[in-house]
C-alpha cells in the first residue's frame, strides 16, 4: 500500500532557520567543496578592494542552505526547480535567517506543484536573498 | 576581446559520492549520505571550459560576482551517474554580466536539468572603498 503524497498549504511557512555565523574557515571549505574559489570569498584584502568591510559569504551556500530546510521539512516532496537573487551580502562573522512560505499550488500530471517563496535576510533585516522552489512529489 | 557568445560541450560531468558529500556538509544537510542536492551542478563550474571563459571575462573586465542562479529539473541527478552538459556563455552589457546557462542530459540524450548562473562583471575602478570605520 502506498500513502499520497498530501499538497502543502497555501500560506504554510516553513520554520524559520538560523544559519551561521560564517568564519574563514567556513568560506574556505565552501570554496573547496564547490569548486568557487573566486578570491573575493577568500581574502580580505581582496574583500576590502571591491568596497567589502569582510568576505562575503558565496550566494549559492546561502540558496543552497534552503535545500535541507525545505527536505526536513517535507521528506516526500522534491525540488523541481530552484533559482535565488543574491541581494546583499552576508559577511564573514554574520548570521542569515532562511524563511520560506507557500505562495500557490498548482496541479501537475504528478499531482501538484507547490510554489515556495524563499528569503534569506542579514541580521539587520535587509534581504539577502530572494528566490522561489518548485516543489513536487519525490519520486519513490 | 573575447566573443559575446560562446559554446561548449559536450562535457562529460559526473556526481562522485565524495563530492556530493563534502556539497552536503557544506551546505547545510545533517545527513552526508543522500542524493546530489539540486545545486549540485555549481560544482562543475570549476571545469577549465566553465572556468576559463569567466577567468577571461574577468581579465578583460572586472571581477564576478554572483547575481542570481537557476535550476530547473525534469528528473532529480543521481550519486555515481555521469552526464553530458552543453553550456552556452552569453555577455550583456550596460551593466555589464555573463549570463551561462548549461543543459544537462543523461547519457541516453534525454534531458535532466537546465541551470542558469548570471555573473555580473564589476569593474574595480567604479567601486568605492568601504568606510574606514568597516574596513577595520
Amino acid at each position: 500500500m502506498t500513502t499520497k503524497c498530501v499538497a502543502p498549504r497555501v500560506g504554510e511557512k516553513l520554520p524559520a532557520r538560523t544559519i551561521g555565523p560564517f568564519s574563514a574557515q567556513d568560506l574556505a571549505r565552501y570554496a573547496e567543496a564547490s569548486g568557487d574559489s573566486n578570491p573575493l570569498h577568500l581574502d580580505a584584502a581582496f574583500a576590502r578592494g571591491f568596497g567589502f568591510s569582510a568576505r562575503p559569504l558565496h550566494g549559492m551556500k546561502l540558496l543552497a542552505a534552503f535545500e535541507p530546510l525545505l527536505a526536513e521539512w517535507r521528506p516526500d516532496l522534491a525540488v523541481l526547480h530552484l533559482h535565488g537573487q543574491f541581494l546583499t551580502p552576508i559577511l564573514e562573522g554574520e548570521k542569515a535567517q532562511l524563511t520560506a512560505r507557500i505562495a500557490k499550488v498548482e496541479s501537475s500530471e504528478a499531482g501538484f506543484v507547490a510554489v515556495a517563496r524563499l528569503l534569506a535576510q542579514t541580521e539587520k533585516g535587509a534581504p539577502a536573498l530572494m528566490g522561489e522552489a518548485r516543489l513536487g512529489p519525490a519520486p519513490r | 576581446m573575447t566573443r559575446p557568445v560562446q559554446r561548449a560541450g559536450p562535457l562529460r560531468v559526473s556526481a562522485p559520492a565524495d563530492v556530493v558529500r563534502a556539497f552536503r556538509r557544506e551546505t547545510g544537510w545533517r545527513e552526508e549520505d543522500g542524493p546530489p542536492p539540486a545545486s549540485f551542478p555549481v560544482v562543475w563550474m570549476r571545469l577549465p571550459e566553465i572556468g576559463e571563459p569567466i577567468r577571461a571575462a574577468a581579465q578583460e573586465i572586472g571581477l564576478p560576482v554572483h547575481e542570481a542562479q537557476l535550476f530547473d529539473y525534469a528528473r532529480p541527478l543521481e550519486t555515481g551517474a555521469s552526464y553530458d552538459l552543453r553550456l552556452e556563455m552569453r555577455r550583456q552589457s550596460n551593466p555589464m554580466r555573463l549570463i551561462a546557462t548549461a543543459e544537462i542530459f543523461d547519457l541516453s540524450g534525454a534531458f535532466v536539468a537546465r541551470v542558469v548562473s548570471t555573473l555580473r562583471l564589476i569593474d574595480p575602478a567604479t567601486v568605492s572603498p568601504p568606510p574606514p570605520e568597516a574596513a577595520s
